[in-house]
């Protein structure tokens, strides 16, 4: 049975006598004396002190025995390979002693990682780019490209790197710190991101304003560096950064052959981090475009620019991307520029041209110049696109209209489910039958309960029996419990 | 099918249905103490709203990736009782309200033998409350409402779905057999493009043993109206749910159901653990 937060609270909060081989530990705590700790899917980390050094006892969630060989791997690994790159970890079999509800003790194993002494690279890069500090940007990025080619050598793979568990140490070397999803082989995913953190340090340290248009994933993730490249490409037509327009190409592209496509991302990404950054004329003016939206009388034009900007950008359907700002939804073109701005509470991604979006009086249906086809006056409302019919409910009751907004069926029924094979479940009256497309009655409402149409034949419950019938509501079989 | 990563845009719902009825006020047993029904279904609400809490606990902060709502039934109606009367709460508001703390101390023994003293403190967003009768009918009610304006939200179609624990110790005052089961099948055929939605039916006990939990059949459950009642209420337990439930009932056969009769406070946990498992779906 796998062990819970609340059980391992307890434990570190209790520590007396609990830990098998870490007498003495105790956790760190916040304001309110409760233990500081964060929550993965596999793992608990408790930030605690022991023999006075700080370390990260890491708690497994996860009863998968998987789980617990691999991180017993990745452990044993970390405490044998001799880098500067990887934090120790150690691996302590029945190490904990917690106790269930009924105050049953069991032992589960723990992992002991120490803290690394330097500083996590978020941190770092935020108080560079408060202070313009250039060089330090860039120096903390000098050592990526070994890191990354010593996890190729090694076949290393980190599994989720992140500036804040990415440390600097002294001499600029970066540590890895997290191994809940660590494997013992390569991976390109790894070598793209950091190369990918190459090119965003590169960008800072061109204009350190930028770090803040930058989100999370824009330093370390392939694919949302690769939406920016589009714009830096733009951008950036100075020669002097032809090595990082390589390198944001070269993200980008597939190949047949792992080892050579890393040399070269690797060799790009070294001379990167060697050659000298200087300001980037574009890239200030970029920096400037973002200060500048909050003036609220700018000297030049705005430049809608997705980074920094929005806190969610979906992917990209019928060439457009709902995005939300933290507080209300929009759609945007793949330039980053507001398509349509209806200040929605929520948006859907548009299919087949039509989107569903939320207001304040309701949910509509608009298309993709944001003209309403349907109005935004509804309780719910379901586009499916696949069949073309909106499902709208207003004061409990739905109907079926057409994706020109013509209204196929009243509101007058209580419930309508996804259409299957053209019919369309339905409930009236307390009573099921189908609808078609089209809004008409396909089979009449006579059942106590109906299933989806599958290969022509739904299972449905008629007279307390339960009966399968065709798609023109002949009964055909009756099922016998 | 129930597989659906659980994510900030794509949350689940937890819903709690508490009866807090007169009887409620008998005493069982949690741990080492004598504590009112009441108190021990406060506790071990307040206990896995805290799991929940910790859960979404990441290094930016607390990431909303549930929505919680309890409802509690007494008297002559059912009344929302978290927040200040929403439906639906979100665990970063939550761990920031200022409720109620108690410290529990237990003596506990280690496996070496030695008892060392343990302190743990509870938070209570749900105060134990027993007094009048039993409306479990306008409780479902409310859930129904909830549940099915929270599954139409077009952003939780691609969530996993929600799950609801009904904790009880009696039979609804304000409904029959029909009302009820009716109530609950509306109840359960809403849901999420991942499934339909989980409920689950707990009695609580006062006395020990005899527990039944997650019975495969009626022939498991004892013959009453009321175990009639909460057996054709409950959902049956999804096939991933299985690996879990056969942890605590080993030997038996699938399908489930998502029930449990004359349950101890510490049954109530397994199967509340059990019965929120997806939390380890996080994404």
């Amino acid at each position: 049975m796998a062990v819970t937060i609340s059980q391992y609270i307890e434990a570190v909060q209790n520590p007396n006598g609990r830990f098998r081989t870490l007498a003495g530990i105790y956790p760190v705590t916040d304001e309110s004396d409760e233990p500081l700790m964060t929550t993965g899917d596999i793992c608990a980390d408790f930030e605690v002190i022991f023999e006075g050094k700080p370390y990260i006892l890491k708690c497994l969630l996860s009863a998968s025995t998987k789980h617990k060989e691999h991180l017993e791997s990745v452990s044993l690994f970390t405490q044998l390979i001799q880098t500067p790159f990887l934090v120790p970890h150690k691996y302590l079999e029945d190490e904990l002693t917690v106790f269930d509800a009924s105050e049953k003790a069991c032992t589960v194993d723990t992992i002991l990682c120490q803290k690394p002494d330097g500083t996590p690279l978020n941190r770092i890069l935020e108080q560079a780019a408060s202070m313009n500090d250039s060089s330090t940007i860039w120096n903390t990025g000098k050592m990526l490209p070994k890191m990354a080619a010593w996890m190729w050598d090694n076949e290393f793979s980190a599994g989720s790197l992140s500036t804040k568990t990415l440390f600097i140490r002294s001499g600029n070397i970066p540590v890895m710190t997290d191994y809940t999803y660590a494997r013992r082989k390569r991976s390109l995913t790894d070598i793209r991101a950091i190369c990918s953190l190459e090119a965003a340090l590169y960008c800072c340290a061109c204009e350190p304003r930028l770090y803040k248009t930058f989100l999370e994933e824009h330093l370390t993730s392939r694919n949302k560096l690769i939406s920016l490249a589009a714009d830096l490409n733009v951008r950036l037509g100075d020669e002097q950064t032809s090595t990082l327009i390589g390198l944001l190409a070269l993200l980008s592209t597939e190949c047949a052959n792992y080892d050579e496509y890393v040399a070269y991302l690797l060799e790009l990404a070294s001379k990167l981090a060697s050659e000298e950054p200087t300001r980037i004329t574009s890239l200030s003016d970029m920096a400037d475009d973002i200060t500048n939206e909050s003036d609220p009388n700018p000297q030049k034009p705005k430049t809608d620019f997705t980074a920094g900007k929005y806190t969610y950008v979906g992917e990209p359907n019928c060439n457009l991307m709902r995005a939300f700002d933290g507080e209300k939804w929009c759609y945007i073109d793949k330039t980053g520029k507001t398509a349509i701005s209806g200040n929605f509470i929520d948006a859907s991604d548009f299919e087949e041209d039509r989107a569903v979006v939320e207001t304040p009086e309701g949910f509509g249906l608009i298309d993709t110049n944001g003209k309403f086809i349907l109005p935004p006056s509804f309780d719910d409302l379901d586009w499916d696109s696949y069949n073309n019919i909106a499902i709208a409910t207003k004061d409990g009751k739905s109907g079926i209209f057409s994706r020109s907004g013509e209204q196929l069926s009243p509101l007058c029924y209580d419930q309508i489910l996804n259409c299957s094979e053209g019919l369309i479940p339905a409930r009236k009256n307390g009573m099921y039958g189908y609808l078609g497309k089209d809004g008409s009655v396909a089979i009449d409402f006579k059942f106590d309960d109906v299933f989806s149409f599958r290969d022509g034949v739904a299972r449905v419950k008629h007279s307390g029996h339960e009966i399968l019938i065709d798609a023109d509501g002949n009964e055909i079989d009756r099922i016998i419990k | 099918m129930y597989s659906a990563r659980i994510t900030r845009l794509n949350p689940t719902a937890f819903i709690f249905l508490i009866d807090r009825s007169g009887s409620m006020e008998e005493k069982t047993t949690f741990g080492n103490e004598l504590i009112t029904k009441a108190e021990a279904v406060a506790m071990i609400t307040n206990m896995l709203i805290r799991e929940l809490i910790n859960r979404c606990r990441k290094e930016d902060g607390i990431m909303d990736y549930f929505e919680i709502a309890a409802i509690g039934y007494s008297g002559e109606k059912a009344s929302m009782l978290l927040g200040s009367g929403e439906s639906f709460i979100k665990p970063s508001t939550l761990a920031q309200a200022k409720v109620r703390k108690k410290v529990i101390s237990r003596e506990l023994v280690l496996p070496n033998g030695t008892s060392v003293i343990n302190n743990s403190e509870i938070k209570y967003w749900i105060e134990p409350r027993c007094e009048g009768n039993t409306p479990m009918k306008s409780a479902l009610e409310q859930a129904l409402e909830i549940t099915s304006r929270w599954c139409r939200k077009q952003s939780n179609h691609a969530s996993y779905p929600p799950t609801i624990f009904n904790i009880t110790d009696g039979e609804a005052t304000d409904g029959d057999y029909e009302t009820l089961t009716e109530l609950a099948s509306e109840l359960k055929s809403l849901g999420t493009e991942d499934g339909k939605t989980l409920f689950m039916n707990i009695n609580i006990s006062s006395g020990q043993g005899n527990s039944i939990l997650f019975p495969a059949s009626k022939n498991e459950i004892p013959p009453s109206r009321y175990a009639d009642i909460l057996y054709d209420m409950s959902s049956v337990m999804p096939t991933e749910y299985n690996e879990a439930i056969l942890a605590i009932k080993p030997g038996t056969i699938p399908p489930f159901r998502a029930m449990g009769m004359n349950t101890s406070a510490s049954d109530l946990i397994d199967m509340m653990n059990i019965g929120s498992r997806s939390i380890s779906r996080i994404l």
